[in-house]
Parts: C-alpha cells; sequence; structure tokens
C-alpha cells in the first residue's frame, strides 16, 4: 500500500515533473519561436548604442526612431532633413527620435558635433558594429535610412537615401501634427535672406552680417557633392570676371552655402582652390531656396540682391557663366 | 492609387530643333527650322523616365517613387515610398503592356513591382540579378538585360520564372579593337541595353555604351545587328573608356564603372512602325524594321542631357533631361517645315 501509495505519488510527482517539464518546453519553444519571428521580421528592439561622448543612447519600445547610417559630412543633406523632419515631430506629436548612425571618423565627428550641435544622437558606427549588425541587421556602413515603429519593427529599409526621402518616409508613417505651407520658389522682389536667418563667415566661423546689395552666388545644397567638386571649381575659374561684373554695378559679391554643406568641407575646398570671395553660410533655413532649386534643377543660382536685401534678378550659375564669357 | 490633379501644370516655350537627312552612311547632322517646344512640369519630383501608350503619358518620378498616369485632365498616381506590396522605393524604368499593365524596376527594392489596369498591386518578383533594361511583350512576358547570366536578355513571366534567355555577350575589344582589351574584364557593364518590343514581339536592344543596336525575333533569335556610324556620334564613341568620362557628355556608372552613354533610350513607335534611338549627344535616330537609317531629329533644347524619350501616336516626342522635374516635346520629323 505505502508502496502503493508511493508508486502513486511517484507516479503524481512524475506526472506533475512530466507537465512542468512540458510546460517550461513548451515555453522555452514560444520564446524561441517568438525570438526567431522578432528576428527573422526585424522586430527586435535596437538597445545600447553609445554617442561620440560614450553616453548610451537606448532605442524602447513605445516611440518611432529614424535612423541614417551614412556621413555627416558627405550626407549632410539627408542629416539635416532628418533632424529637420523628426523635431517637426517632436512634443504634441508622434514621439520619434532621429539617430545618426555616422561612418566617419571619430576626430571628424566630434568636431562636427562641437561645431554643429545637433540635437539628434550621433553614435558612431565604428564603436558600434555589433550593436547594428545584431540588432538592426545593419551588416555593412552602406548608407541607408531605417525606420523603427513603436513595436520595435523595422518598417523601412532603403539604401542611398535621397535627403528628400526623409521628408516622404515620415510623411507617410509618422505624419506631422503640424501643418507647414511648403513655401514657394524664391522669386524676385522676395528675401534670399531674412531677418531670421542665421548667417556666418565660413572662414571664420563666426556671425556676421553681410553688406548689401550683393551679387550672391547660392550653393542650394540640391547636390552638395556636384556643387564642391564642379561647381566650386566653376566659380573660381570665372571669380574675377564676377567680381568686376559687380562692381561695375556697383554691387558686393559673395558666395552663400545653405546649411546642407559641411563647413570643414567647403572652407578646405575654399583654400585648395585660393578663393578670394567672401564666403557666408546660413545655418538656418533659406526660404524658398529648396522649392527654387529643384524647380529650375539648379545646384547653383546667381541672385542679385538690392539694399534692401530683395531680390533682383535671378539666374543659373550655367547662364550667367556663359552670359559672362560671352 | 491617388490623384494628385493639381499638382502638375503647363509651361509652354519656344525651343527648336533641327532634323538630319535621312542616311544609310556616315552623314552630317543638317539643321532645319525651328519647332515648337512644350515643357510639363511637376512642382516637386525628377522624372526618369515617360511612356506614351494609347491616351495615356506614363512618367517614372523617381524623387516621389511614384509613377504619375495622365489620360486626358485625369492624373492617377502608383506607388510611394515603401518596402511593402504596391510600394516603390527609387524606381528606375518601367514598361506598360497592351493591357495597360505597368511593369516597374523597382531599383531601391529590387524586384520588379507589377500593377495591373486599375493600378493595383498584381504582385512583384526579385529582380536578381540586377538588371539594366526592361519590356513587356502582348504576352506578358518580362524582358530583362541580365548580361550577369550570361545572355543579353533574359525572359521572365508574371510571376519571375525564367522563361529563356537570348543574346550572345559581346566583347568590347571587338568593337573597340585592341586598346579596349583592358576593359574586356567589364563583360556585364558593356553588355547592358536598353530594350523595347514591337507589335510583333520582336525585341530590341540598343547597347549603353557601344555603337550597336540588336534585333531579336520573339523567340531571340537575331534578325540583324546595327553598327551606329555617324560622324557626330564619333566624339560619344571615343570618349567611352575615358577615365574619368570627359564632361562633355552624359556618363553614368553600372556595374563599378562610370562610362560615358552611347545610347541613352529606345523606343518603337508602333504607329509609324519605326525605333526612336536617343543618342548620347543628344540626337535622335529613326530606324525602320530592317535597321534601315529613316531620319534623324536635333533637338536644340537647352536644358542638359536628355535621358527617356516615347513618341505620341500625333508624332510628337517626349523626352525627360537627366535630374530634371520637366517633360519636355518636339515634333518628329513629319511636322518639320
Amino acid at each position: 500500500m505505502w508502496q502503493s501509495s508511493r508508486s502513486d505519488h511517484d507516479a503524481r510527482e512524475g506526472g506533475r515533473a512530466t507537465w512542468l517539464s512540458v510546460a517550461v518546453a513548451a515555453i522555452s519553444v514560444a520564446v524561441l519561436a517568438f525570438g526567431i519571428y522578432r528576428f527573422v521580421t526585424g522586430r527586435r528592439a535596437l538597445t545600447r548604442l553609445h554617442d561620440t561622448s560614450g553616453r548610451e543612447v537606448s532605442l524602447v519600445h513605445g516611440r518611432w526612431y529614424a535612423l541614417f547610417v551614412g556621413s555627416v559630412e558627405d550626407d549632410a543633406p539627408v542629416v539635416h532633413a532628418l533632424q529637420q523632419e523628426t523635431a517637426r515631430r517632436g512634443p504634441g506629436g508622434p514621439q520619434i527620435t532621429g539617430i545618426v548612425l555616422a561612418t566617419d571618423l571619430t576626430p571628424v565627428l566630434r568636431a562636427y558635433v562641437s561645431h554643429s550641435q545637433p540635437t539628434m544622437a550621433i553614435v558612431p558606427v565604428e564603436s558600434n558594429h555589433a550593436a547594428m549588425s545584431s540588432t538592426l541587421n545593419t551588416i555593412d556602413d552602406h548608407r541607408q535610412l531605417l525606420l523603427v515603429n513603436p513595436s520595435g519593427e523595422v518598417v523601412f529599409r532603403g539604401l542611398s537615401p535621397r535627403f528628400t526621402d526623409v521628408k516622404l518616409l515620415l510623411d507617410r508613417f509618422v505624419p506631422s501634427p503640424i501643418v507647414r505651407e511648403t513655401p514657394p520658389p524664391l522669386a524676385v522682389g522676395g528675401e534670399l535672406l531674412p531677418a531670421s536667418s542665421k548667417v556666418i563667415n565660413i572662414r571664420t566661423d563666426r556671425p556676421e552680417e553681410p553688406a548689401s546689395p550683393v551679387l550672391w552666388i547660392v550653393f542650394t545644397g540640391r547636390c552638395t557633392t556636384c556643387a564642391l567638386n564642379t561647381y566650386l571649381k566653376m566659380t573660381h575659374s570665372v571669380e574675377s570676371a564676377v567680381v568686376r561684373r559687380a562692381e561695375a554695378s556697383h554691387l558686393k559679391s559673395a558666395m552663400v552655402f545653405t546649411s546642407y554643406f559641411s563647413p570643414p568641407r567647403v572652407r578646405e575646398q575654399l583654400e585648395s582652390l585660393d578663393f578670394k570671395l567672401p564666403a557666408y553660410q546660413v545655418t538656418s533655413d533659406l526660404p524658398g531656396i529648396d522649392q527654387l532649386a529643384q524647380r529650375d534643377s539648379a545646384d547653383v543660382l546667381v541672385i542679385q540682391t538690392d539694399a534692401a536685401g530683395r531680390v533682383v534678378s535671378i539666374a543659373s550659375l550655367d547662364a550667367f557663366v556663359r552670359e559672362l564669357v560671352q | 492609387m491617388t490623384n494628385r490633379t493639381g499638382v502638375w501644370f503647363l509651361i509652354s516655350g519656344i525651343g527648336c530643333a533641327a532634323a538630319i537627312s535621312p542616311h544609310t552612311s556616315a552623314q552630317s547632322f543638317a539643321k532645319t527650322a525651328p519647332l515648337e517646344r512644350v515643357t510639363v512640369a511637376s512642382q516637386n519630383g525628377v522624372l526618369r523616365k515617360v511612356i506614351s501608350a494609347g491616351d495615356s503619358v506614363y512618367l517614372l518620378d523617381t524623387q516621389n517613387h511614384q509613377i504619375h498616369i495622365f489620360t486626358g485632365t485625369k492624373v492617377t498616381t502608383v506607388g510611394q515610398i515603401g518596402n511593402g506590396k504596391g510600394d516603390l522605393y527609387q524606381p528606375y524604368d518601367f514598361a506598360v503592356d497592351e493591357g495597360q499593365r505597368i511593369y516597374v524596376k523597382d531599383g531601391g527594392n529590387r524586384r520588379i513591382q507589377i500593377f495591373d489596369a486599375q493600378r493595383r498591386d498584381m504582385g512583384a518578383f526579385p529582380d536578381e540579378p540586377r538588371s539594366l533594361g526592361l519590356a513587356v511583350n502582348s504576352h506578358g512576358e518580362v524582358f530583362l538585360g541580365q548580361p550577369q547570366l550570361g545572355s543579353l536578355i533574359s525572359v521572365y513571366d508574371a510571376h519571375g520564372k525564367r522563361l529563356r534567355s537570348f543574346g550572345a555577350l559581346v566583347v568590347p575589344s571587338s568593337v573597340y579593337g585592341e586598346r579596349f582589351k583592358r576593359f574586356d574584364g567589364y563583360m556585364t557593364a558593356f553588355n547592358r541595353v536598353r530594350i523595347a518590343a514591337d507589335e510583333s514581339g520582336n525585341i530590341w536592344a540598343a547597347f549603353v555604351y557601344l555603337p550597336l543596336v540588336y534585333k531579336f525575333d520573339a523567340r531571340g533569335n537575331l534578325l540583324f545587328r546595327k553598327r551606329l556610324q555617324y560622324p557626330e556620334l564619333d566624339p560619344v564613341v571615343a570618349s567611352v573608356g575615358v577615365q574619368p568620362p570627359p564632361q562633355d557628355y552624359a556618363s553614368l556608372n553600372f556595374d563599378g564603372i562610370q562610362m560615358t552613354v552611347v545610347n541613352r533610350d529606345i523606343t518603337y513607335d508602333r504607329h509609324s512602325k519605326t525605333a526612336f534611338l536617343l543618342l548620347g549627344n543628344e540626337r535622335t535616330i529613326v530606324l525602320d524594321g530592317t535597321g534601315r537609317d529613316l531620319y534623324g531629329l536635333r533637338p536644340a533644347i537647352d536644358v542638359g542631357n536628355l535621358q527617356t524619350l516615347s513618341v505620341r501616336d500625333n508624332g510628337d516626342i517626349l523626352v525627360t533631361v537627366f535630374g530634371s522635374p520637366k517633360l519636355y516635346r518636339f515634333p518628329s520629323r513629319k511636322e518639320v517645315h
């Protein structure tokens, strides 16, 4: 009986153990399956990246994340758009955080952070490879844009993004609560540099208020690489003619770069070409310039402003140079 | 599918074009009377390709990841940025079949995305290996330029099943001579072709980096091989392979090498039963079904490098320009004064 009871007990214990084992196994399988599912579908949450100062940048559930893998120097337009578009969806709107996973070398990044003081986290790829590959499946440093939803799903991954993709993507997935009218293209009579513009002298890196009236050579940032590799040289080849033309009309002449450009890169190019023209950068928006550049397919524009800063004429650099050499 | 009427507007302007005299051998291009030019522009986009089919004009807007379809006053749009079904990311090329189905080389998503005549998602198949050149025939067969597979063109059904491949690859030095031996390793790049299908299912292939045009029958048998020899094209051909490419002509980077483009696009006009070839010097050559030169056009449009072309039933030639939101048109030869 005892033995029998014991046997029953053992049987019950054995039964419990079996059920417990089955339950543990089932839970394990479920957890494993969930893990695989999350891995396969890209649902793993990204955590424990570290920014340029070594601070942890945690990605948590319940927020959107827009991440860009690329160079803060070469991909300045995308970085700029990411900062602008995530800021528009800030407090009061969907919770979205922009993060740049920067492929630049650490000294370049430190200089960038110090100069530009970005509001987004700048995470060096070189010290975050493991976290990136395990959680974002970013197996290499290819330029790419990723969007992670509040459930931790990677809902978009696109290689070689253009800066315009950032707005399109966020407008689709994370609509802004702030309806902001797109400004019309800058036109004659408009203001090139409104009072709200923040202008720095690109050589001294200090704020400066340019004198008027001016014949401006405006580097729009529609294609920063094209501008620096081609149009800057073109401008240099006609620099003295530009100055003469401006002086004949009692104008100053100057170059201005939009905030899409990397100041150190521009400075380096200006020095290597030995430019004499004053050079400025607008660190804020230039209303209507993007739209004008887009409409006219122009990377560089020549814009004349009067003493009040109003636009008197607009031409593409190509057309201006053609006229100049004729 | 969204209706974007109102986003588009028209600008009219005067430009000029010139026609070249018919030639069967090397002749120079001759100017003729100025022709009217009309520009259709979007407020915000970059038009990569235009196709005129029936009453509609299709425009691939690579910046907005969409195709806009103009039918009379109605404008519809397919695609939006994304990785999902029916989404597009960096679409690069497209074709329209007789049933108005749209086949898109969805470059950023590395797939061929298909939409039905009602602009609904009909599925997609992988664009693997990465193609250049896309056409469809009346049977809904998809022709992709995929020299990586050992032939110029591979044919797929709508589900992505490879049906056949055809077209022997060309060794660059066999066209350009011994000095191009150093480029014989770039077989994939030199065998990139633009493709057009005619009403009989014949396939025209224009080599991007070679002065060659091939025509195949529907089964893939070579009907003829035409070497393009025009004095005005010689500087373009001579600049192929020059590193870095001279800035006088448009150059593109496929398969890891940036080179001057000889043939930018080819389209077949079912109305006139002729093939229109857009050359690397902004000229257009019109070929009959046997590959004979009929005439040439030289639109004097000072807007940049022309990129793709399509012919409307009324004879207008529509062209897109690299990096531009604008569409231009100029009349074909039959409207030249």
